[in-house]
């Protein structure tokens, strides 16, 4: 099935949704993720036309005086899970183009809620920057959630800001707050097998 | 107030055809006629224009702006504005006058003064929607700007008839932005006559689903509403506003990122809206 050719609502609906922590590389079925505070980044690789999507934030640790790097580390993992799978199906490092989204600030608007978008954002930017992974599109912060579907055959990104209403904004919240738990309680489990770049 | 049953009510009398528009836009929409005439000559569309005092004053401010008169050369003259504009433009011009007059049609000062910010809203929206077409989505750019012209076209008719639903714009409006503004928007742009293309540009722009990068007049249009610096009171009432939030969108177009392009375009974008404005 072509579904470049689809309208977006379409698109959504047999996408396959991306929960927040979790990435996904498919080989033609839409990928889709809902947003918060969180950054989702689109992966592709326009000559192999391998494609892949996760979602994450960096953790808020207030342990040690590590923390900053625990929490930097955390992010790198998420992007480095992705971009391992998809050198493993062919992509090549030097031909990857990014699209990020995400970051809003869906819950009280002051102090640590905006922050953490921010972070989120500002992290995902610096990220590919050094990776040297140009990102060809992008729409972060702001107040709204954020509904993402991306087409891995194609590369194409479809980005919608969405109404935060409370019960959306709790059960995102919810979910991305039972993410970030795990992120701050336990020592990653796969740490040994990251491959760094 | 069932909030629902009200846009129900509003689409279906729109669906109806019975839409009333502002008695001075007869002579909009008989320019409008004139421009769907093959055979329509210059001479006599200046004419019509010259009659109808608020069109024939925007013709000439649009065609005096920098976007369209980039060399600086002024005129005064509704012919020579209509030379320099071109058909779709004029359309255009047209289309915005009997939007702008809907404004008038609203029945409480405070309906009137929300009208007021949404028509600034949508001379942002135009005049940024013209250039992102020429700039990045390279798309039509009158096909744009007309787009952008009408695309608040559902909003203007829900404020001119709100003084019939006592207590919809002091409402919770997410039902406006879900379905509503569709429902609504569809009827309006039809008894309009809006053509098939701009009709597909506002279907995106309803759905609200960007493509990164933008590429369609869709595209264009969802992203010069997402960019505009006025925002529409509707998209306050109907939790879509920013809330004074800083929003950090971008791409990159042949190795320019969209900001700095927009940061260049600025003074055209200033000029289009100020003259719809005016």
């Amino acid at each position: 099935m072509d579904y470049s050719k689809l309208p977006s609502q379409e698109i959504e609906r047999l996408a396959r949704a991306i929960h927040p922590g979790a990435w996904a590389i498919e080989p033609e079925r839409p990928l889709s993720t809902l947003l918060g505070s969180c950054v989702a980044v689109c992966l592709f690789d326009p000559q192999s036309r391998v494609g892949g999507l996760n979602h994450f934030m960096l953790p808020n640790i207030r342990r040690s005086s590590n923390d900053d790097v625990d929490s930097l580390l955390s992010g790198s993992y998420a992007m480095e899970a992705l971009l391992n799978a998809l050198l493993q199906k062919g992509a090549k490092k030097v031909r990857l183009q990014a699209k990020a989204f995400g970051g809003g600030t869906i819950i009280n608007t002051s102090g640590q809620s905006m922050s953490i978008g921010l972070r989120n954002a500002e992290f995902t930017k610096e990220w590919l920057d050094r990776e040297s992974i140009p990102l060809l599109a992008s729409d972060f912060l702001g107040p709204w959630s954020r509904k993402v579907l991306f087409l891995p055959t194609t590369g194409d990104a479809f980005c919608r800001r969405m109404v935060t209403n409370m019960v959306t904004a709790e059960t995102i919240a919810r979910e991305e707050q039972s993410y970030a738990a795990t992120l701050t309680q336990k020592p990653k489990p796969t740490e040994k097998k990251i491959e760094l770049f | 107030m069932d909030i629902q049953a009200a846009l129900n009510t509003l689409a279906a009398e729109a669906a109806r055809g019975d839409m009333v528009f502002p008695t001075h836009a007869d002579i909009a929409l008989r320019v409008q006629r004139a421009l769907d005439d093959p055979d329509c000559a210059i001479d006599q569309l200046s004419k019509l224009i010259s009659a109808e005092p608020i069109l024939s004053a925007k013709v000439v401010s649009v065609a005096n702006s920098v976007a369209y008169n980039p060399s600086g050369r002024a005129m005064s003259d509704v012919r020579s504005a209509v030379s320099r504009l071109g058909f779709n433009t004029l359309r255009t011009m047209a289309t915005a006058v009997v939007i702008r007059q809907m404004q008038g049609m609203a029945q409480s000062p405070e309906h009137r003064a929300l009208a007021g910010r949404l028509w600034e809203h949508t001379a942002h929206v135009a005049a940024l929607a013209r250039v992102i077409a020429r700039r990045v989505t390279r798309q039509d750019p009158e096909a744009a700007f007309f787009a952008g012209i009408v695309h608040e076209v559902g909003a203007f008719y829900l404020i001119s008839r709100a003084s019939a639903f006592p207590g919809l714009l002091e409402s919770d409006l997410e039902a406006w932005h879900d379905a509503g503004e569709a429902q609504v928007g569809r009827s309006v742009l039809s008894a309009l006559g809006v053509p098939e293309n701009i009709r597909a540009a506002l279907e995106t722009l309803w759905a609200g689903y960007l493509a990164m990068p933008a590429t369609s007049l869709g595209d264009t249009l969802l992203l010069a509403d997402q960019l505009s610096p006025v925002e529409s009171p509707l998209a306050e009432l109907s939790g879509m506003s920013n809330k004074g939030m800083r929003a950090d969108i971008d791409l990159l177009v042949d190795g320019e990122t969209l900001s700095s392009i927009l940061a260049e375009s600025a003074e055209e974008v200033a000029s289009l809206s100020a003259a719809l404005n005016a």
